[in-house]
Parts: structure tokens; C-alpha cells; sequence
């Protein structure tokens, strides 16, 4: 090769290799940043047909598909309950609220998203759900310490973003007679609609002690008004009236 | 895990608000009744917001004469409905529509105040049969 | 200079230029670079080490520099043996914490990995809420702005629940304002944090006190530190005398 070649084929190679570094990391860098919706803001849930009571309001989740000992034991709990047994031992001691119950409350529930984490940030007693969306995977089932909201990881397809979850630490019903165990797999499709106006969460629970089929809904959220901010709902176990009820006033 | 314990909390998480540590079966759900007095007291607190209120004989309702405990949510539950701890206060006029106690206490979980312009503000998200809410955050 | 010299030093200096040009062209989510007009990203899990703290002595009150520091020990530990929230500012020592600025500049998070409220810091210009019907809080009430690379973050509202001792004195009581100025330092890998505590009822003078956090490993994950009131040898632990057996 000739010496003039050589330098045509250096000087194409020190514009070249620069240049797809270049193309390489803008690329990397717009994907993330330009492509995927903003879910953030806050959230709320609302009763768009009007039903009677907040039970009412999740009465038309489909019913869950449970193994027989699990719906028996629900039949126990529901009879205690019509029964007006005090029975909530979690209220009173203000214990931690367990996830999914805060996507099924009345409460707002704040969502920040970077690129390489969404936090779900609620009200209620609970903790923070943290969804990494850095590529990591869950941790070895032997390191996977099991948390209230546990372990959380995300990817987005097109506009949805994908979440999966195990290492709950469960206790937690679901809206359709379910549960949350230690073993539950939950998938979640998170999706804007109406513009944004809109939040679609569908859920869907895998358990082999608990369905005997994945148990699949959909709850959706209206985005609150600009200016709203987060309240705290503080819980006092030590306060007599946290595990009190009505009391009749003194009738004079 | 035990499983009728598990079924138990679970049951309960549900569909009962955070402070359901009472079983909300003890109320007439399905029942709305209209309490119209003078508030005596206005709790705004957790686990919930009570007012008290006072209804004198000569009601329109003679069975809601007497003074009442009416039980509202949690205030972040009831702040994003529109109260705040200066909506009411001892000696207002109040109209609440609330489901009264099975047990015939005088006792009733708030279902909604109607203002007087008409406006209603609610316990949570809840609204009656039929009348369905969106749009803004208080509708 | 020949044809083929004047080629090869003109895409030198090419490569060289894009090789300068390149670190501004990406926003880095986790670390300090960002592009031109934008503000630093605070975003990263941080962390507190032996090092990490500038405590100066507050110059407090006289009746509150002659407060028995018993009554003060006794509500800390009365909001942890309850499960209360604990609020700022022992929340920003809820090491590791996360911080994520949200990606619209609309707001940040704080999260600890106590079970305590996440801090809001509202950064889309709004004002603070009008007491008339602002409920006081364990962390206040935060709105922040960016002055160049700094993020001021400006809090008042708080309530008298939590864990309310100041670092270097006093405590956090309903007339305090807090106003902590946010700065990456390091090239991203240390974050200042400055508090100023004003309060007539408890400084005679305005507070100061700096933190530096180190940013977490990479894969570094929140963590749940729970809390259950119940628990019986838990409360034995936190009221009874320290090492007398139960």
C-alpha cells in the first residue's frame, strides 16, 4: 500500500471510530430519554359509575380462580366480618400496608420517573415501591430479601411499561377474592390512555398455592389536578382512639 | 403461613380503607339516611374525622332526632375530597347523608355533607348508585 | 504541506474535536453531566459515612439550651417504640436514601429506608400552601429552584411528629423553616447537602450544618427497614432499662 493510501485509510479511520463512538452514545442516551411516556404525577382512582359504597367500587374486578382451601378460608374471614367482629389487628397496630392495597385505595399515590428508576410514592403507611429499570435482574433467590412491595423491575414495550415482581413478603388481598403470598409473581402493564388523562394498571398474580389460573385485572387512575401535593397519613398505635369505632354520644 | 389467618387480613385489606380496623359490616351500607342538625363537634383526626351532630325533635326525620357520631375517613382520605380541619365547625348548620349503625347506636359512617350551595363533599371515592364521578379531582 | 498531510491532520483534529464534544452529548441519569441549560441530576441512591458530617453547635435559646435533654430522649424514642413517621430531618439520614429528580423538572423525591413518608420537593413553581389549610407534617411542606447548579429547597409546615432532634440542637418544632441548598460535587460522586434551621422558639441564631453523601455502589437497592408496634420483645427492647434481662 502506498503511503498516500495509508494516510486515506488513517484519516478515514481517526473520523470514523469517533464518529460511531458518537452515534453510539447519543444514541443510547435519546432512546431513553425521548421515546418513552411520562407517567408521572400524581394518581387517584374515582367511581366512575357510581356504586354505593368504596367496596362497591372494586365489585366488578373479575373473581379470582382460588384453590378450594383458599376460598374456604375466605368464606371463615367474611362470616366474622358480617358478624362485626373487630378483627383488623393491622389497623391497630398501624402495621405496614402491604402492596397491592395502596393501587386499591381511595388515597392518591405519586409516581417520579428518571431513566433508570420509576418510585410509586403513597400515602398510606407503607414504603416507597422502587422499579429499577436499569436492566438488573432480580436477585438470586438465595439473596432476594422479601419486602412489603417486593423486588420490582421494569422494561418498556412500545408505550407500556412492564413490570415484574416477586419476593413479597405477602399478607395483602386482591381486588377479585385474591391474595399475596411469598411465592406470588406479578406482572403489571402500566399504560397511559386519554391522553395522559389516564392511567391503565392491569395486574396479573401468579401463584401456584394461591390460583389455580393467573388472576387478571385492570384498575384505572385519573391523573390529579396540577397543585396537588401529598398528605401523610399518620397512624398512632398508641392512641386509644386508633383501635376504637363510633361511640354514642351522651344524649341530652 | 397459617391459612385462615391469612385469609383473615386478607379479607380485610380488601376493600376497606387503611383504617378499617373495624369491620365497616357493623354499618347499614346500603342505607342512606339524611341527618340534619347543628354540629357540636368536628374531630378532624385519624384514624377517622368524627362530627358530632345534633338533630332536635321536630325533624323531618323523627328517627334521626338525637345527637349522632358520624364517622368520616382518614383526612388525607377526606382532604382530597375537599375538607380541611376549618370545614366545619361547633354551632354549624350541617345536612349529612351517612349509613346509620345495624345495631341502631346512634352512630353512622359518612357518606356526604351536601353544602349549602348544593355542592356535596364526600368521605372517599365512593359516590352514589348511578352517579359516577370524573373529570376533576373533586367533581 | 501536501494534499494527503493537510487530510490527515484535518481528521486528527476532527477526532479530537468530536472526542471534547462528546461527554456533553449524552445526560448521564445517574451521575453529574448534563446537558447545556439543564440542571444537574441529584438522582442516585446516597449514603452517609463516618466522614460525612459538619455538625457546628447550634446557638440555641436559653430555655431551650436548659431544657432537660431526658424529655427530649423520651419523645425520640416514644416515636420509634410506636412506629410513628419520623420527618425531617432524621429522615436524611435514612441511609442509604434515594433521591430521584423526576425527569419532567417537576419534582423530587427523597425516600429513606425508614417507614416514614417519602419527602416531596415540589420544583414546578409553586408556592407553599396557605396554613389556613395546610395539615402540618412530619417532613413539611418543600418547594425548590435551581440557582445554576445549585437546587434550594425551601420547607416549612412541619408538625411536631417523628424524630424531631436537629443535628448540632434543638429541635423541629411547628414554627421552623428549613432551607437546604443541594450541590454535586466530586464529578458527581459526593453530594452536598446544606441545612439552615431557623426557628425564633429555639435558635437564637439561624442553624448550619452540612452533610456530604457518598453516592452508592452501582445496583445499590432501597431497603425496607419495617416496623411493628406489636412486637412485645421489640417494645421491652426500646422502654426498658439498656442490658436488664426481661
Amino acid at each position: 500500500m502506498d503511503q498516500g493510501r495509508k494516510i486515506v485509510l488513517k484519516s478515514a479511520l481517526a473520523v470514523t471510530i469517533p464518529l460511531a463512538w458518537i452515534v453510539a452514545a447519543v444514541g443510547q442516551s435519546a432512546r431513553p430519554n425521548g421515546s418513552v411516556p411520562d407517567l408521572s404525577g400524581f394518581w387517584e382512582r374515582k367511581d366512575e359509575v357510581g356504586s354505593g359504597s368504596f367496596g362497591g367500587t372494586l365489585e366488578r374486578i373479575p373473581r379470582a380462580a382460588l384453590k378450594p382451601e383458599i376460598i374456604a378460608a375466605n368464606r371463615e374471614a367474611a362470616a366474622r366480618q358480617a358478624r362485626g367482629e373487630v378483627v383488623s389487628l393491622g389497623s391497630k397496630w398501624c402495621l405496614t400496608n402491604q402492596y397491592p392495597f395502596f393501587m386499591q385505595h381511595s388515597a392518591v399515590w405519586d409516581i417520579v420517573q428518571t431513566d433508570n428508576e420509576i418510585v410509586q410514592v403513597p400515602e398510606v403507611h407503607t414504603f416507597p415501591r422502587h422499579i429499577y429499570l436499569d436492566g438488573r435482574p432480580h436477585p438470586d433467590a438465595a439473596y432476594l430479601q422479601p419486602s412489603v412491595n417486593g423486588h420490582a423491575i421494569g422494561h418498556w414495550e412500545g408505550d407500556t411499561l412492564v413490570v415484574d415482581t416477586v419476593g413479597f413478603v405477602g399478607g395483602a388481598g386482591t381486588p377479585g377474592g385474591g391474595r399475596v403470598g411469598p411465592k406470588s409473581h406479578l406482572i403489571e402493564r402500566f399504560r397511559l390512555r386519554d391522553g395522559g388523562k389516564m392511567l391503565s394498571v392491569t395486574f396479573t398474580w401468579e401463584d401456584p398455592s394461591i390460583y389455580l389460573k393467573p388472576h387478571t385485572y385492570e384498575l384505572t387512575y385519573h391523573r390529579s389536578d396540577p397543585g396537588t401535593y401529598a398528605f401523610e397519613e399518620y397512624c398512632h398505635a398508641d392512641d386509644p382512639v386508633q383501635g376504637g369505632s363510633v361511640v354514642e354520644p351522651p344524649q341530652k | 403461613m397459617n391459612i385462615k389467618a391469612f385469609g383473615l387480613s386478607v379479607v380485610l385489606s380488601i376493600g376497606i380503607p387503611a383504617f378499617g380496623h373495624h369491620s365497616f359490616a357493623m354499618f347499614e351500607l346500603t342505607k342512606d339516611v339524611t341527618y340534619e342538625g347543628t354540629v357540636l363537634d368536628y374531630r378532624w383526626e385519624n384514624p377517622h374525622t368524627h362530627i358530632i351532630v345534633k338533630i332536635d325533635p321536630g325533624a323531618v326525620d323523627a328517627g334521626t332526632v338525637g345527637t349522632w357520631d358520624i364517622e368520616g375517613g382518614a383526612t388525607n382520605i377526606m382532604g382530597r375530597q375537599g375538607w380541611n380541619r376549618a370545614t366545619f365547625k361547633s354551632g354549624d348548620h350541617i345536612k349529612v347523608v351517612a349509613h346509620p349503625m345495624k345495631d341502631g347506636t346512634k352512630g353512622a359512617s359518612l357518606f356526604y355533607v351536601i353544602l349549602p350551595d348544593g355542592k356535596r363533599l364526600y368521605h372517599d371515592i365512593a359516590r352514589p348508585k348511578g352517579e359516577g364521578s370524573a373529570g376533576s379531582s373533586n367533581p | 504541506m501536501t494534499l494527503h498531510e493537510r487530510m490527515a491532520a484535518g481528521s486528527a483534529a476532527v477526532a479530537v474535536l468530536m472526542t471534547c464534544l462528546l461527554p456533553a452529548a449524552g445526560q448521564n441519569s445517574t451521575g453529574s453531566v448534563h446537558g447545556t441549560g439543564s440542571p444537574p441530576n441529584l438522582s442516585g441512591f446516597w449514603e452517609l459515612h463516618f466522614d460525612s458530617r459538619n455538625l457546628p453547635p447550634a446557638s440555641l435559646k436559653p430555655e431551650v439550651a436548659a431544657e432537660d435533654p431526658a424529655i427530649q430522649y423520651k419523645k425520640d424514642m416514644t416515636e420509634i417504640r410506636w412506629c410513628h413517621f419520623i420527618g425531617v430531618p432524621y429522615d436524611m439520614e435514612g441511609s442509604p436514601i434515594d433521591i430521584l429528580q423526576n425527569r419532567n423538572g417537576k419534582e423530587v423525591i427523597i425516600t429513606s429506608s425508614l417507614r416514614t413518608p417519602a419527602r416531596h420537593i415540589y420544583t414546578d413553581g409553586r408556592s407553599h400552601v396557605s396554613p389556613d389549610v395546610f395539615d402540618p407534617v412530619s417532613n413539611g411542606h418543600s418547594i425548590g429552584n435551581w440557582e445554576g447548579e445549585t437546587l434550594i429547597v425551601d420547607t416549612v409546615g412541619f408538625s411536631e411528629e417523628g424524630m424531631t432532634r436537629i443535628p448540632g440542637g434543638g429541635h423541629r418544632t411547628t414554627g421552623s423553616h428549613l432551607i437546604e441548598r443541594y450541590r454535586l460535587l466530586d464529578g458527581g460522586d459526593r453530594l452536598s447537602v446544606i441545612f439552615t434551621w431557623e426557628d425564633p422558639k429555639t435558635f437564637s441564631q439561624p442553624h448550619t450544618y452540612e452533610f456530604r453523601y457518598y453516592r452508592s455502589p452501582k445496583g445499590t437497592e432501597a431497603r425496607e427497614f419495617d416496623c411493628d408496634a406489636n412486637d412485645p420483645e421489640r417494645a421491652a427492647f426500646l422502654t426498658g432499662t439498656p442490658g436488664k434481662p426481661r
